[in-house]
């Protein structure tokens, strides 16, 4: 992937990915513990994979792209990647959505009576929006460039973020870990049972 | 008599930090002097969550509730806040 092309002053924006990079090396050991390696971290882009370690056998869910062109005169982009060829996944073939609960809702069904108590369902929305199955999703969030260049998304301007940090490294990873990786508690399985002959329950002279 | 307080290391966006608090104090007053001393602006303290563990604490709980051990680090992070949607 082509990252976009720099406006900013290339040294200002190379001294703030290296602040990145560098803390993230910082405390590596610890992001290790919790499934994170840095990959990959050549101005500007930033590879850093995540791994769930609450499954057995542990299993390596998704790699994240950070560009930080431009940064942090604008924010970084954020793509979620195949881990091994670094190409940025497909909304339908995402190992992960980053659910997010938004609280308990009351259940609709058309045609009922008014009034009839239904039960109430938890909700979820996912972080990671696309417009179709095989566009290459964004993560939806404050800090992230393809959320602030989102027309939707105009009235919430990365400056009213930029001074938090929400642009950050280890901010985001520590958002793609809480609704992503951590909460992956083990693996679905689908077997498929195919008849392969009978059983014999005799076998007459 | 034991000492009231406790150092603990907190990382803010990824960048390391020890805060002094007392341990007699709910947890969230350490967000204030954490994001302080780290220089860190524009978030007010509700907008913050700290993770220890991988769990998200409870931040009016007293400190010495969760009985942190010497040496632990404390992740401040800035919460997803809106998002989600088109």
């Amino acid at each position: 992937m082509a990252a976009s092309s720099q406006v900013a002053d290339p040294e200002v924006s190379r001294r703030k990915f290296n602040r990145e990079v560098a803390t993230f090396r910082r405390l590596a050991a610890t992001y290790r513990n919790r499934g994170w390696f840095l990959a990959e971290a050549t101005f500007p882009e930033v590879i850093v994979v995540m791994a769930g370690r609450n499954i057995k056998p542990p299993a390596l869910i998704t790699g994240v792209r950070f560009d930080y062109t431009d940064y942090d005169f604008r924010p970084p982009s954020v793509r979620l990647v195949d881990p091994f060829s670094g190409e940025p996944y497909a909304f339908k073939d995402l190992p992960t959505r980053l659910p997010r609960s938004t609280g308990l809702a009351n259940l609709r069904v058309e045609g009922l009576p008014a009034g009839l108590e239904l039960p109430k369902i938890m909700g979820q929305q996912p972080l990671m929006q696309a417009y179709g199955d095989g566009d290459v999703p964004f993560l939806c969030l404050a800090g992230v460039r393809e959320y602030h260049d989102h027309p939707g998304h105009s009235g919430d301007a990365w400056e009213l973020h930029r001074g938090s940090g929400a642009g950050r490294l280890v901010r985001l990873l520590e958002v793609i870990d809480k609704y992503g990786t951590s909460p992956i508690g083990g693996y679905n399985l689908q077997l498929e049972a195919r008849i392969i002959g009978y059983t014999q329950q005799s076998v007459p002279e | 008599m034991p000492d009231p307080h406790i150092d603990l290391a907190i990382v803010v966006n990824g960048q390391p930090t020890t805060v002094r608090a007392n341990l007699e104090a709910p947890l969230r007053t350490v967000i204030e002097k954490a994001l302080a001393q780290t220089k860190t602006t524009g978030q007010p303290p509700e907008n913050w969550e700290l993770n220890y563990g991988g769990n998200i604490l409870d931040l009016s709980a007293k400190i010495e509730t969760f009985g942190f051990p010497p040496g632990a680090t404390l992740f401040l992070n800035l919460k997803a806040g809106i998002g989600g949607s088109l």
